[in-house]
Formats: C-alpha cells, structure tokens, sequence
C-alpha cells in the first residue's frame, strides 16, 4: 500500500467511525508528516505504511477520543428490544436518504431545464428586438414579420434586446446555483459510496465473504 | 507484552517525555518506540487525547526544509498529571511486584 491510499483509507475509516472532521483532519495529517519524514530520513515509503499497521486498527484509537462520540458500531445482539430498535432507526434513515435524493434530482432536473428554458427566450427577444429595430430601418421587412406587430417604438425595441441578452445570463446564473448544490450531493454520495467500498473490501480481506 | 497495558503506560511515558524537552511528533513517537515496542501510530492518538485533556498544547516551528513543524509542550495540567500518574504507577509496580514476589516463593517450594 502506498502513502496516498493508506491517508485515503485512514480518512475513510475515521469518517465511518464517526471521528469528528476537525480531529479527522489534524490525525490524517499527522499521519502525512510522519510518512514524509521518514521518507526523507532514507525509508522506503512501502515499509513505512507497513509498520503503521491497518487504517481501520489505528482510526479505532481515535474513537470516543473527543466528549460526547458515539461509537461507529454499537449493536447489542442480545436485546431484541434494541434489534427492533436499531432496524426501525435504520429504515427511517434509508427512507430519508432516498426523499432527499429525490428532492436533489428534482433540482438537477429544474438547473437543466432553467439554463434552456432562458436561453431559448434570451434568443427570441433579442431577435425580436433586432428585426423590429431593423423594421424601423427598413419599413418594407415588417410585412414578413407578425401582422399588425407595432415596431414604431424605438425604445421598447431597445428594451428587449437588452433583456435578450440578460435572460440566458440570469439563466446561467441561476443554473450554476443549481448545479453547486448539485455538485456537493455528488460528492456526498461519492463519499457514501467509498464508504461502504472499504467495508466491503475488509470483509473480503478478513474472509468473510 | 500485551498491547493493552502498553497503551496504558504510552500516556506517562510520553509525559515524561515532554516533561524533559519539546518534540514534534514524527521525533517523540520516534524516540518512545525505541523503548517500548508499540507501531508507531497508537503514539498519535494518545497525544490527541492528551491535548484535548488539555495536558499538551501544540505550537509551530518554521523548518527549514519543508512545512512548519507542530511541537507539543506540556501544560501546568499536564505536569500535574504526570505527578498524579508516576504515584500512581510506582504504587502499582510495587504491589505487582510483591505479588509477583509471592508466586516466586511458591514456585521454588515445588
């Protein structure tokens, strides 16, 4: 294992023992200096991920290191009570995951179609705007255009190719919102995913599936 | 050695340690394995627990190569802790030791 998957794999494993971001943090780095060092002192970088031992071992250490931490996996098999108890919890926080999930497509679904809906009618003015301004040039272009359409006032002419380009701005404004928030549940579920991938992953090492 | 009561003692040992002079952490984890053979990374969490006990605090050197190194310090608390946990300690070698004094006799009868 290399020095980069061993901090990746230690953050991984305090986050699933639930150690607080800021000790998470100050603990991986530690980890970084002391790897770095011993690289500088002549080391070679394998042997030294070797003799710090199993992320998973070591992020056990940092458990109820801080006031008031949970422990990443407290199940007591032999109450039946706390069983019903802990799958009841569980379901609730399934169903939560997955109304929240769909509340974040819905808001992928409004930036797509938002950034279209705006420029399609950023378009549309400005051109309208344009070919009645030209319309006031050229008089003989309005028997093309829509029938009875009055392109006689110049200033409101004005006013909608100026809100023909602001419209796909403003549309790209609102999009880029959509999308950060967007972008952060990406990568929480990303996370999430990683997770449950070195889990697995522990489990097929220990020989348990 | 059980790993366990290892750990128990990594605590005075690196308060002791910090008693005499600062380290940072690659250089104290490096010094205290030479002693006690414990991996190295169950020295880190045993400082964090100490600085969030408030018995160490941390400060920042400037290296000369490369980033700033985080020294540890002991506190006024920290120094109280050590004097609680060395009685402590010499307390329990002592019983131990009689104890151990004891199986000692019973064996050489047999």
């Amino acid at each position: 294992m290399n020095a980069k998957k061993f901090l990746s794999d230690l953050d991984i494993a305090l986050d699933i023992n639930k150690v607080p971001e800021a000790t998470r943090k100050e603990a991986v780095d530690e980890f970084k200096e002391h790897i770095s060092l011993a690289i500088k002192s002549g080391k070679d970088e394998n042997e030294v991920v070797a003799s710090l031992g199993d992320p998973y071992e070591i992020s056990k250490d940092y458990i109820s290191i801080d006031e008031g931490l949970t422990n990443g996996e407290k199940v007591n098999p032999n109450s039946f009570l706390q069983f019903v108890k802990g799958a009841i919890s569980n379901v609730m926080v399934i169903l939560f995951n997955v109304i929240v999930s769909l509340f974040k497509i819905y808001f992928i679904l409004i930036s797509q179609f938002f950034i279209l809906v705006m420029m399609f009618a950023g378009v549309a003015i400005f051109a309208g705007g344009i070919v009645s301004l030209l319309g006031l040039v050229f008089p003989s272009i309005n028997k093309f255009i829509l029938v009875g359409y009055n392109s006689g006032i110049v200033s409101r002419n004005i006013i909608m190719v100026c809100l023909g380009v602001c419209c796909p701005i403003l549309g790209a404004l609102i999009s880029k919102y959509f999308l950060s928030v967007n972008k952060r549940f990406i990568r929480s579920v990303y996370r999430d995913i990683q997770k449950k991938k070195f889990l697995i992953n522990r489990r097929i090492r220990a020989g348990k599936i | 050695m059980d790993i366990q009561l290892k750990k128990g003692a990594l605590e005075i040992c690196v308060l002791s340690m910090l008693r005499e002079k600062d380290y940072y952490g690659y250089e104290l984890v490096n010094e205290l394995t030479k002693y006690i053979s414990v991996s190295e990374a169950t020295v880190y969490p045993i400082l964090k627990r100490l600085k969030l006990n408030n018995y160490l605090e941390n400060y920042l050197v400037e290296s000369k190569c490369g980033p700033a190194r985080k020294y540890y310090r002991i506190t006024e608390l920290g120094i109280l802790r050590l004097k609680e946990l060395t009685k402590e300690w010499k307390e329990f070698n002592k019983n131990i030791d009689l104890i151990l004094k004891r199986g000692c006799k019973e064996g050489e009868k047999e």
